[in-house]
């Protein structure tokens, strides 16, 4: 079976070869690329990668853990996407070790089946056209086998007699149909009124383009999640758990068609962090199996899981697939050659030692939770993964119709209360979507073989041994997993912790920098504490008898819930109705009861931040913009505070309102596009321009300016400014002292 | 019209009253009650170690009788000056201007004295014929009065038919009503209200409640603008004012002379200055005024009740309840006449009612800061205003030298919260926030950040139309406390917020055993202490 000798050491074996090595800026091909260098110095390597290979070679492998320190010169870069046809490489490549896949197990099947079930036979393909026909060492995985009971052998996919016929290309004309089919029906009306729904539910008081565009993102979520849903559909039906196990055993099929020179196909099991090289607990980021340890660590899995605790898992260290690979390179076998590298078969680690040695980690040194307090995390559980579903879709629907209810009822501390059910609603999202995910595998009752690896490494000489040994016996799982990957975890999850900090900081925050432009404020809430509505019962009731003000307030509190209900939906709907109160009232007389306005409702009123920083922008030679729903004759003081200030104004005819506005209220992309202008205007680059916003109407001029601010948001606009790291700030009045 | 010669009225031979005021300084002994110490709207009772010393004010002197005759007497027979009957003519532009709402403290009971003596005025204007008449509060920088208080200091006769055309508040910052006098010799600016300087007679009205006041200072402080208080409203004058209730050794009364010899120049001016005894508390808690020792079992139980409520009252109601109440104060003097001949007299009357002869320099000072300064009349004491009454009034109520030696400790009992009036306070708000957050050095204060908080548009805006403290008020309350800050190696609050205490610059203790403690470590073991007994206001005459 093998051509040359045992007593040749690997490093002779590939001395002046060339090496083409693919998805080196993954996981394995880091870990493989590293050896590599580190290992053999006589071998030369090329990488395909895609987008500016150099560029990335330099900036994100030769940085990466296993080739920090190394020499990379002798390393080559072509770059080439493996996913579309029209792929070039350079001539004289001997061996080919192909680690670049999608590994993701929520793929949409026509995806996952372009890069990894096409991927192999393109990129032999490429190899040939360019006159060469190298060694090919496929990388697969051990779940390309499918779901089986019992012993899985160390055969090539589709050669079990009870095997699906699998036709690659049908499958994918099929995939891509989906695709537009399902593009197409979710832009039926029903899934339009839906995602427009729920958009204006979450931004409505943004304004029309922001809802159009959170309902397109909806939209495109749908889409994904109905084909990812699709793909598993289809993949379970064939007998695969996922498009990833699928698409894989499909690569495998199609690479053999291919018949290449000597083709080794490696089917690694999990891979998870390294356990020698480059050094214990090399990890870059969560695998397989980590969101469910991190997830239980964080507390996010209440201690249920759908799975069989005595089944195995069946996890390897990374560094052990990368040596497996390359002792698989220095020895071309004869015919196609399959090597599972797993532990099940002769280290077996069972769901219930995971659970085991995990709650233990977590309990010894447990993670801290949003607030930075440990996590106290619950006895690991099992039930069926039915029952954890029905449960979750339960919780689901309470969730909802909580939900639901806030939405309607305008009740106090809502923000509260919404942002308790977000919170909850988030949690059980990921908990379902990990069910989802791991269902299969937390009761794939199966074993891998790994006799061909176990003659590979039977074969080795001990030198080699030494170097590129992939021995699984010598794992002990309690350090491996204890001290070894959970701790990676850690790394990875936790930031690390921030040095002694000033109790008190003392120090002012700088000033903004950058050269001067625009500074525009909302005044209700961020200038001012109060709304239009705060405005209108002031001017009101100010010259009322205390019993007529109790009434008169009385009888308003009535209408405070539908106005709250209709400001969530569109801030310009709002104003525009509110404005109506103002039907039949006097002008005259009103404008002179607003010249109090200043002692009596707007100082109290007004938020000294806001004061300050208005100077701040002032001082550094910024224009500052006060933009405002407020009746124009009631901010009139406000003048004296900023450069400019934007106000609604009402029509008056023989001496009363008439309730209308004489403009569009200024409010959502009104805002934005004011903004706009007067950066045109005044010749300043909108980048450079700083906008303070308290609401969501208040969204797309915060959107629009570099330096956007959100002072005291409620909760959707701070789940905004949360998701854009938008800095929030809390500001306050004086008015408690009063 | 002519003004006569400055005619000085022989005075009988000075007294000094405060050597003959042994009684008022007491030594605390093994057997003696605690202490009581106003902290802001509340009260607490302390045991001072055995050996301080309680400095208490003089009782309060007995007024006039007959005010109204005083008044007339002293309209009639001015100090050099002619009779203010001589002084007016038909035809003639009068300006009468009085003292604001931050004098006196409390407010007093009605009638405001202002009121009475501008009613006279008044009268023999019209008998004069004197039509063009308008009269004017003279608030310098700080809030305007509401109409409210303007009714009740001039009176709702006066009110009624001046308000609001011919009865307002000066504002310093409209550049159409200012006239620019020049320069003193030292190069200070005088800038004036321009229908003050313009008038044919500028009546002046004050009250006299400390030493500080009156004077030169009324008119040209009171009806002047940034620049001409900036001469002397600075750094430099306050730590060379040694003290500013002490005119003749204070640089910011030289100054303020300076720009009044301007003024007089100018226009003639009548001043009419007005002395109160000092009964600050009313009826059933006149106690508070005396020494501990001499409280009746009866005036305990009252002082036993007051503390219980108020200690548990709502902090808003009991502010509210504190800023009602108003002082039955009796006018001990009235003067008129030329300003210089006038305000000597005056101060004596002062001196009568409030000096003290203290002797020796304590290491330690303690006392108690009460809920109102001039500068929070019906309206919060904010940490900074607690700062100004501490180390600018009360360290300052001393003529000869301070009551605490240099690098000695005064320990203050207030709850320093950080509470801010939104209307009458709003610069003090950013003061606070972004001057007190840099620094607290009243000089790099001074440097850096007057001049864009005296030329901000919105607190110009504030204070000209609104109920707001100009923006460069809360700078000169820091200068105040120039010449404390100078001169003390420490400032402890007793039960002070810490944070609020923190940003000031001092320390805080929660009871006054740790604070002594702490101003150990400042002065030494076995320190002595005086306690400064106040309020009522007086101040102490200490020889080293």
């Amino acid at each position: 079976m093998l051509a040359l000798p045992d007593d040749v050491l690997i490093q002779q074996r590939l001395a002046g070869q060339t090496v083409l090595l693919t998805g080196a800026s993954g996981f394995l091909g880091k870990a493989v690329l590293g050896q590599l260098l580190r290992e053999l110095p006589d071998t030369r390597v090329i990488l395909l990668l895609r987008g500016d290979a150099q560029q990335r070679l330099e900036n994100e492998i030769l940085t990466s853990g296993p080739c920090e320190g190394l020499d990379g010169s002798r390393v080559q870069t072509v770059s080439g996407d493996l996913g579309r046809e029209g792929l070039e490489l350079p001539a004289g490549i001997d061996v080919v070790i192909h680690c670049a896949a999608s590994v993701s197990f929520e793929q949409p099947l026509d995806e996952a089946l372009e890069l990894n079930a096409k991927g192999p036979s393109r990129l032999l393909e490429a190899v040939r056209a360019a006159g060469s026909d190298p060694y090919f060492i496929h990388v697969s995985t051990a779940y390309a086998a499918g779901m089986r009971t019992g012993l899985v052998l160390e055969k090539p996919s589709g050669t079990a007699p009870t095997e699906p016929w699998l036709d690659l290309n049908a499958e994918l004309d099929a995939a891509q149909a989906w695709r537009k089919d399902i593009e197409a029906e979710s832009r039926l009306p029903q899934h339009q009124h839906r995602f427009v729904a729920e958009a204006t539910r979450a931004i409505g008081p943004a304004g029309g383009p922001a809802v159009g565009t959170r309902a397109e993102i909806l939209r495109y979520e749908w889409v994904r999640e109905q084909l990812t849903e699709r793909g598993r559909e289809r993949a379970r039906a064939l007998g695969w758990s996922d498009t990833y196990g699928l698409s894989k055993a499909l690569g495998e099929r199609t690479i053999i068609t291919k018949n290449p020179k000597h083709l080794t196909i490696v089917r690694p099991a999990i891979v998870e962090s390294a356990l020698h090289t480059p050094y214990a607990g090399w990890m870059e980021s969560l695998k397989v199996a980590d969101p469910i340890m991190l997830g239980y660590g964080a507390g996010i899995i209440p201690g249920r899981f759908g799975a069989n605790r005595s089944i195995r898992i069946d996890i390897i260290p990374v560094d052990f697939v990368a040596n497996a690979c390359l002792v698989a390179a220095a020895h071309p076998p004869d015919e196609v050659r399959v090597f599972n590298v797993s532990t099940g078969m002769r280290n077996p680690f069972t769901i219930h030692d995971l659970a085991e040695m995990t709650t233990r980690y977590f309990r010894e040194r447990p993670l801290p939770d949003e607030d930075g307090l440990p996590v106290s995390v619950p006895e690991w559980r099992f039930t069926s993964a039915g029952n954890i579903l029905t449960k979750i879709e339960r919780a689901n629907s309470v969730l909802a119709k909580g939900r639901e209810l806030v939405d309607k009822l305008p009740i106090p501390r809502s923000n509260d209360v919404e942002l308790r059910l977000h919170k909850n609603q988030r949690k059980l999202d990921r908990l379902k979507r990990l069910n989802e995910i791991y269902r299969p595998y937390g009761e794939l009752d199966c074993v891998f073989d790994d006799r061909n690896a176990r003659a590979l490494l039977d074969n080795l000489h001990p030198d080699d041994r030494e170097r590129f040994g992939f021995d699984v016996d010598e794992i002990d799982w309690d350090h491996y997993i204890g001290e070894v990957h959970l701790p990676a975890l850690r790394k990875i999850a936790v930031p690390p912790a921030p040095g002694p900090k000033k109790t008190r900081s003392a120090g002012r925050r700088p000033a903004p920098e950058g050269p001067p432009a625009l500074a525009l404020f909302d005044v209700e809430g961020v200038v001012l504490d109060s709304t239009v509505a705060h405005f209108y019962a002031w001017l009101r009731t100010r010259d009322m008898p205390e019993l007529d003000k109790l009434v008169w307030t009385a009888g308003a509190a009535t209408k405070v819930p539908s106005w709250i209900i209709e400001d969530r939906r569109s801030r310009t709907a709002f104003n525009r109705n509110f404005y109506k109160l103002y039907k039949d009232l006097p002008a005259r007389e009103l404008k002179r009861q607003a010249e109090e306005a200043l002692p009596d409702f707007i100082q109290p009123r007004i938020q000294n931040e806001a004061v300050r920083r208005i100077r701040e922008h002032k001082r550094r030679g910024d224009r500052v913009i006060l933009i405002t729903s407020a009746l124009d004759f009631l901010v009139e003081p406000l003048q004296h505070l900023a450069d400019e200030v934007h106000a609604a104004k009402l029509i008056e005819r023989v001496g009363r309102f008439t309730g209308e506005l004489a403009e569009p209220p200024l409010t959502a992309d009104g805002r934005a596009s004011l903004a706009a202008r007067l950066a045109a205007d005044h010749d300043v680059d909108l980048k450079d321009c700083h906008a303070y916003g308290d609401s969501l109407a208040d969204l797309p001029l915060l959107e629009l300016v570099g330096h956007p601010h959100a002072i005291n948001p409620d909760f959707r606009l701070s789940r905004e400014a949360r998701r854009r790291r938008w800095p929030i700030e809390t500001w306050g009045t004086e008015r408690a002292a009063v | 019209m002519s003004i006569a010669p400055t005619r000085m009225i022989e005075r009988t031979k000075r007294r000094q009253p405060a050597v003959e005021r042994e009684a008022c300084v007491v030594e605390v002994h093994e057997h003696s009650p605690p202490t009581l110490f106003h902290s802001g709207e509340q009260f607490r009772l302390e045991r001072l170690p055995v050996g301080s010393r309680i400095v208490y004010p003089p009782p309060p002197l007995k007024g006039l009788i007959d005010v109204d005759a005083a008044i007339c007497a002293a309209l009639d027979s001015p100090l050099g000056m002619d009779p203010l009957d001589s002084l007016l003519r038909p035809g003639m532009k009068l300006t009468i201007a009085f003292d604001d709402i931050s004098l006196p403290l409390p407010p007093m009971k009605l009638p405001d004295i202002r009121g009475r003596v501008i009613e006279h005025v008044l009268e023999r204007a019209y008998r004069a014929g004197v039509e063009d008449i308008h009269l004017i509060a003279a608030l310098a920088l700080h809030r305007r009065m509401t109409p409210a208080e303007l009714k009740r200091a001039v009176g709702a006769r006066v009110f009624d038919e001046f308000y609001p055309d011919r009865l307002y508040n000066h504002d310093a910052e409209d550049p159409t009503e200012i006239v620019d006098l020049g320069q003193t010799r030292h190069g200070e600016a005088v800038e004036l209200s321009k229908r003050a300087a313009e008038s044919d007679l500028l009546v002046y009205v004050n009250i006299n409640i400390v030493s500080m006041d009156g004077g030169h200072k009324s008119v040209a402080v009171g009806l002047g603008t940034y620049n001409s208080v900036k001469a002397h409203h600075n750094v430099h004058t306050m730590r060379h004012s040694k003290s500013f209730m002490d005119p003749n050794k204070s640089e910011l009364h030289n100054s303020a002379n300076r720009q009044g010899d301007i003024v007089e120049a100018a226009v003639p001016i009548f001043h009419i200055e007005t002395t109160l005894n000092n009964d600050m508390f009313d009826g059933p808690l006149s106690f508070l005024a005396k020494p501990e020792a001499r409280w009746t079992a009866r005036e305990q139980t009252t002082f036993a009740a007051l503390k219980r409520t108020t200690d548990r009252m709502h902090p808003k109601l009991r502010r509210a309840a504190f800023h009602k109440s108003t002082a039955p104060y009796s006018i001990t003097g009235v003067q008129a006449g030329a300003v210089g001949p006038v305000h000597e007299v005056t101060l004596d009357h002062v001196a009568a009612q409030q000096a003290v002869y203290v002797k020796g320099q304590a290491d330690i000072v303690t006392a108690g800061l009460p809920y109102v300064g001039p500068y929070n009349v019906d309206s919060i004491l904010n940490p900074i205003l607690v700062m100004c009454m501490g180390l600018g009034y009360f360290f300052n109520l001393y003529q000869g030298v301070p009551l605490v030696r240099e690098g000695g400790v005064m320990i203050f009992t207030h709850p320093v919260t950080r509470e801010f009036h939104p209307v009458h306070h709003p610069s003090y708000v950013d003061f606070y926030e972004e001057v007190l957050a840099t620094t607290t050095d009243p000089v790099e204060i001074e440097a850096r950040f007057e001049k864009s908080y005296a030329e901000d548009e919105w607190y110009r805006h504030l204070y000209r139309t609104s109920y707001a403290y100009h923006g460069v008020h809360p700078f000169y309350m820091w200068y105040w406390g120039a010449h404390g800050l100078q001169h003390l190696g420490d400032v402890i609050f007793v039960g002070g917020n810490a944070e609020a205490c923190r940003r000031l610059g001092f320390r805080r203790a929660d009871t006054m055993r740790d604070a002594l403690e702490m101003a150990e470590q400042v002065v030494g073991r076995d320190p002595s202490l005086t306690h400064f007994h106040c309020p009522p206001l007086f101040y102490a005459q200490v020889e080293a």
